[in-house]
């Protein structure tokens, strides 16, 4: 097995403990999965021919195939399939077929959930550190400056009035303000159905069996992002943490290239890059989590965390 | 303490079934399967025949809702997440409700936000059409 490398991330240890599984533990998984042949969905219709003809395709089946909430299954005309490519060259090889939940993948494009997660991402953490002093608190204009009546002047209690230049401001912003607000599960969970579904509407979602590179030359790895006319900007999505060394090494010297796992998923980082590459174990995750959600009610959904979820 | 001034443990049987039932469940359970259910609710049957289906909502129900404005005076139903042809459902839906009532029934279709809207109160006819399409 080839090193791999811990991402250093800013989320809570206790995510990172129930996300990260045995690499042992991956593979007997892999090992389970039934084989079937493609010829079955000779009806489908594929972006690309594949360039080399695959002789008994590996179907690569999710464990969970439909929200809690649903009592029959998706419809096989709107189950979306999608090629699993390889890593290990720049030669782009169909290795199989996945099939894709559409609640989670073919979700209506709802620009509003995805406006809104966007805008809650960037306003969560914001901090207005803008402040001003109120009469009170600007320094001096305890003293009545003069008299009441007989000087010709207009009447005045303190020299920090805000009508006096250099007083203090009556309206003005008070202290630091966050604007953090949490947006509802419904909300969350439905931008991200949304901006998936956008993303492999458009041709920009690809699916990899695995991140496992040849070598950490970041050259090889360009050369294989702009054969496949990947965009610009790429997202390499595992479901661990840990991704294997070569992939790292190649990734930290490119800065357009950004590597995430699967519990970091999120709206914001999806349209800041081009095309997303995600792990079939990425793709299972994600579909497995979000059908989840799904099923969950608002009021029901744990605030704050999704430590719940990972159960 | 040394470990051998420990107290002996050993493990105890416990049958928590009696307090597991108590505890709130995460998620809405699939509902057991039955022949009929003394509240009329029918589980989702699906029909791949129609072009058009509907998401039930979390608690296994039609996605159908009355909406209530101006102090009472207008009355719309909406029926939510429409998938598929959405036109479509909103063309039969409403032949039926203006079949049954034998009024002409406004309504208005958004197929960016996937609700079909009839003004009036239909909830029962719209629920009972869509049951008996298995949606």
């Amino acid at each position: 097995m080839t090193t791999k490398l811990h991402l250093l991330l800013r989320s809570a240890s206790f995510v990172q403990q129930n996300l990260c599984q045995p690499a042992s533990r991956k593979c007997l998984h892999r090992a389970t999965q039934m084989v079937r042949l493609c010829s079955t969905q000779a009806g489908k219709v594929h972006d690309t021919a594949p360039a080399v003809p695959v002789a008994a395709a590996e179907s690569y089946a999710p464990a969970l195939l439909r929200p809690l909430t649903e009592t029959v299954a998706p419809s096989a005309a709107a189950v979306r399939q999608v090629w699993v490519e390889n890593m290990d060259s720049a030669d782009e090889r169909k290795l199989g077929l996945l099939e894709l939940h559409p609640e989670v993948f073919a979700a209506f494009p709802k620009l509003h959930l995805i406006h809104d997660n966007v805008r809650w991402q960037r306003m969560y953490r914001q901090v207005d550190y803008a402040a001003t002093k109120t009469r009170a608190e600007v320094r001096g204009g305890g003293r009545k400056p003069h008299p009441q009546k007989g000087g010709g002047r207009a009447r005045a209690g303190s020299i920090r009035s805000p009508l006096w230049k250099g007083g203090g401001v009556s309206h003005g912003p008070r202290g630091p303000k966050t604007h953090f607000y949490m947006l509802s599960h419904s909300a969350r969970v439905g931008g991200l159905c949304a901006t998936l579904s956008v993303k492999l509407a458009q041709n920009d979602l690809h699916v990899v069996r695995d991140l496992e590179l040849p070598s950490a030359d970041p050259g090889r790895l360009q050369e294989l992002v702009e054969r496949r006319y990947w965009g610009p900007s790429v997202l390499f999505v595992d479901d661990t943490d840990e991704m294997p060394e070569n992939l790292v090494r190649a990734a930290d010297q490119v800065p357009h290239y950004s590597l995430l796992p699967v519990y970091g998923l999120n709206v914001f980082t999806m349209l800041k890059h081009d095309t997303l590459v995600l792990t079939v174990a990425a793709v299972e995750r994600v579909q497995e989590r979000l059908l989840r959600a799904l099923s969950i009610h608002n009021s029901m959904a744990v605030k704050h965390t999704d430590a719940s979820l990972l159960r | 303490m040394l470990a051998e001034e420990l107290p002996a443990v050993e493990p105890v049987d416990v049958d928590w079934s009696h307090v597991e039932r108590l505890l709130p469940r995460r998620t809405v359970p699939t509902p057991t399967d039955k022949a009929a259910y003394p509240s009329g609710w029918t589980p989702q049957r699906g029909n791949p025949s129609l072009p058009y289906s509907v998401r039930r909502s979390v608690n296994h129900m039609l996605p159908v809702y009355l909406r209530i404005m101006e102090d009472g005076v207008k009355r719309l139903t909406v029926v939510r997440n429409v998938r598929g042809d959405i036109w479509k459902l909103h063309d039969e839906l409403k032949r039926h409700l203006e079949e049954t009532n034998s009024r002409y029934i406004a309504s208005r279709v958004n197929e960016v936000s996937l609700y079909v809207q009839f003004k009036g109160e239909y909830v029962q006819q719209v629920k009972d059409w869509l049951r008996e399409r298995g949606l």
